[in-house]
């Protein structure tokens, strides 16, 4: 007799389906209404709300209301003695079950990203705005699960935060971190499915915006490897079936990935010919006819990664002039390095200090100290109430709540000392991977 | 709030807030060395910028007129290409024609924060990409010849290595 274990969300709660996952609708609340203290309000608001969509979706019949109507309905307490809607008008109520239901025969089911945006747009609003996550600083080995990744992923809005360009890189940081070392096989099922869709994500915005492909592309050789070890051995990640899932998914992803690359030989093949397939049109006249030296310069001086700026040089004269420029290099060695790191060098190699080629400087100094991790946007950790957060959105801090009726003097000071940045290790060395 | 007249290439003319206007440092300069009479109906005339372009350029200043000025010190100023905000993000997915004509004009007018955000754009679409990707994404013609290539090539073999 195959064993059925015990279903994981436990009982009296009421689960709902949120973004791919399951979501206890307790938490959805809290979060949905984290100003409203008392909680009888917030019971009463949250069936206002629903009777209201109700009577909306109600009025007009399109297939998008039956999304609406669904994630309404899931939302609703199922606790509520009264159901307004019901009371006030019955018949339509009936009549639009019976209208969804013939819809959902005619097979215009509203698929899961029409859910997630009506979802959205009707009644998380106010969640969507501001997320974070409560972790367990001082993991033991007792309560080292009680950090779930995926559920990290899905609360702290990886998701979106994949398509953002200031939180991109330090999110595909961790990507790369968890597809390799073979981490990948210490993660549930749960974490899994969401980072698969979070490469998603990434490969559609990457296709979309013509940008970061170098990164795209680490990530699926990455995962490549990884998973042919495990095809290797005989074992999978997870169950078949997920497992079968990610293949299939990696496997998209890298006819996407090969599809811009053939994308881009064609057009080299001829030029003239494909200039309207590029998913951003090209500019007749090209980056150098438009553009005076000076502008081009200030691109050049833009570009954090020397890689970058001499690939850039790589493609013909006006650039070359500019990336082999002093300035550039000088730039560079002064954001990837410290005075003191540069005085050092000056130091140790007499011989640098007389000509004064930064560019030489530069490569002394990367053998020397190798280049910093510089992120635009991290995620926070507030000590105090122990919360992961993105260092714009902020958090609401119940700290700084408690202090700020007391005695304020002191709480400016304080709160610096209490958030600090997370690194990418860091923050998986919560999760224990 | 007083008002000013920006007559683009083509001759339209837009009426905008002084403080808005002041953003662009050539704009500003001339304000301030010409002496500004409110009751003058002046305009100003800006050869360089099409109207279009001028639109643009307006909406965005409009948008960033309360953004506390950019610290002047080159020293501490941070290198980075993604610190792009999402507003700026989607105010920028123009083609390339548009974004290219964006950074002259802030090059011409002088303001200093948009063409930060506009050449990082630029800078993001390099990143990462071969000498090839990059001419194909700016229809940038090779006019190496092979020996200059050779030697490039040989220059920035440092680069490759790990």
């Amino acid at each position: 007799m195959p064993f059925v274990s015990k279903d994981w969300r436990s009982p009296g709660e009421k689960w709902i389906r949120y973004n791919g996952g399951w979501e206890m609708k307790k938490t959805v609340w809290n979060v949905t209404h984290q100003s409203n203290h008392h909680h009888g309000f917030t019971f009463d608001l949250q069936v206002h709300e629903t009777g209201e969509s109700l009577d909306d979706s109600g009025s007009e019949s399109s297939p998008m209301e039956v999304g609406s109507w669904d994630s309404s309905y899931s939302l609703s307490p199922s606790s509520s003695p009264v159901n307004h809607s019901s009371f006030k008008e019955p018949v339509s109520k009936v009549s639009l079950l019976k209208k969804c239901f013939t819809l959902t025969k005619e097979a215009v089911k509203p698929n899961d990203n029409d859910v997630k945006h009506l979802n959205r747009e009707l009644h998380l609003p106010q969640m969507i705005s501001q997320p974070y996550y409560n972790i367990t600083i001082k993991s033991t080995r007792e309560i080292a699960g009680f950090n779930g990744l995926a559920e990290a992923f899905l609360r702290l809005d990886f998701l979106n935060a994949v398509k953002d360009i200031r939180r991109f890189n330090y999110v595909s940081k961790i990507m790369y971190k968890l597809f390799s070392h073979d981490r990948l096989s210490q993660l549930s099922g749960a974490a899994q499915k969401v980072l698969f869709r979070m490469l998603e994500e990434m490969a559609d915005m990457v296709y979309k915006n013509n940008v970061n492909q170098h990164v795209l592309r680490k990530l699926l050789d990455e995962l490549h490897a990884t998973l042919s070890i495990y095809h290797v051995w005989g074992t999978h990640l997870g169950s078949k079936a997920l497992f079968k899932q990610h293949v299939e998914s990696k496997r998209k992803i890298t006819e996407m990935v090969e599809k811009m690359q053939v994308t881009y030989k064609q057009d080299l093949a001829t030029p003239a010919a494909n200039l309207n397939r590029e998913s951003s049109p090209v500019n007749k006249n090209g980056l150098i006819n438009s553009l005076p030296e000076e502008c081009i310069r200030e691109i050049l001086l833009r570009l954090s990664d020397p890689k970058d700026v001499e690939r850039a040089g790589d493609t013909c004269l006006t650039m070359s002039t500019i990336a082999r420029e002093k300035r550039v290099w000088r730039e560079l060695v002064q954001t990837h390095f410290t005075k003191q790191q540069i005085e050092f060098i000056m130091n140790e190699k007499a011989d640098l200090k007389g000509h004064k080629d930064w560019k030489i400087i530069y490569k002394a100094l990367r053998w020397r100290f190798g280049l910093k991790e510089d992120y635009t946007e991290v995620l926070m950790l507030c000590r105090k109430c122990r919360v992961l957060f993105w260092q714009s959105l902020g958090h609401p801090c119940l700290v700084r709540e408690m202090n700020s009726s007391g005695s304020e003097d002191d709480e400016d000071s304080q709160s610096v000392q209490v958030e600090s940045p997370v690194s990418p290790n860091l923050f998986l060395s919560f999760f224990s991977v | 709030m007083p008002t000013i007249k920006l007559q683009s290439s083509d001759g339209e003319v837009f009426p905008v807030d002084v403080e808005i206007a002041k953003q662009s440092v050539t704009i500003k300069t001339m304000l301030d060395d010409l002496g500004m009479e409110d009751e003058e109906e002046e305009i100003v005339p800006l050869p360089n910028v099409n109207a279009a372009i001028l639109k643009k350029v307006i909406q965005w200043a409009t948008y960033h007129k309360d953004d506390p000025p950019a610290p002047e010190d080159d020293e501490n100023k941070e290198k980075r290409t993604d610190d792009i905000t999402s507003w700026d993000a989607d105010f920028l997915k123009v083609d390339q024609g548009t974004l290219f004509e964006l950074i002259l004009a802030s090059n011409y007018l002088d303001i200093k924060g948009l063409l930060d955000v506009t050449c990082k754009t630029v800078a993001n679409m390099i990143k990462g990409k071969t000498p090839e990707e990059i001419r194909k994404t700016f229809n940038i013609k090779n006019d190496f010849t092979p020996s200059e290539e050779e030697q490039v090539r040989k220059e920035n073999e440092w680069c490759e290595e790990k």
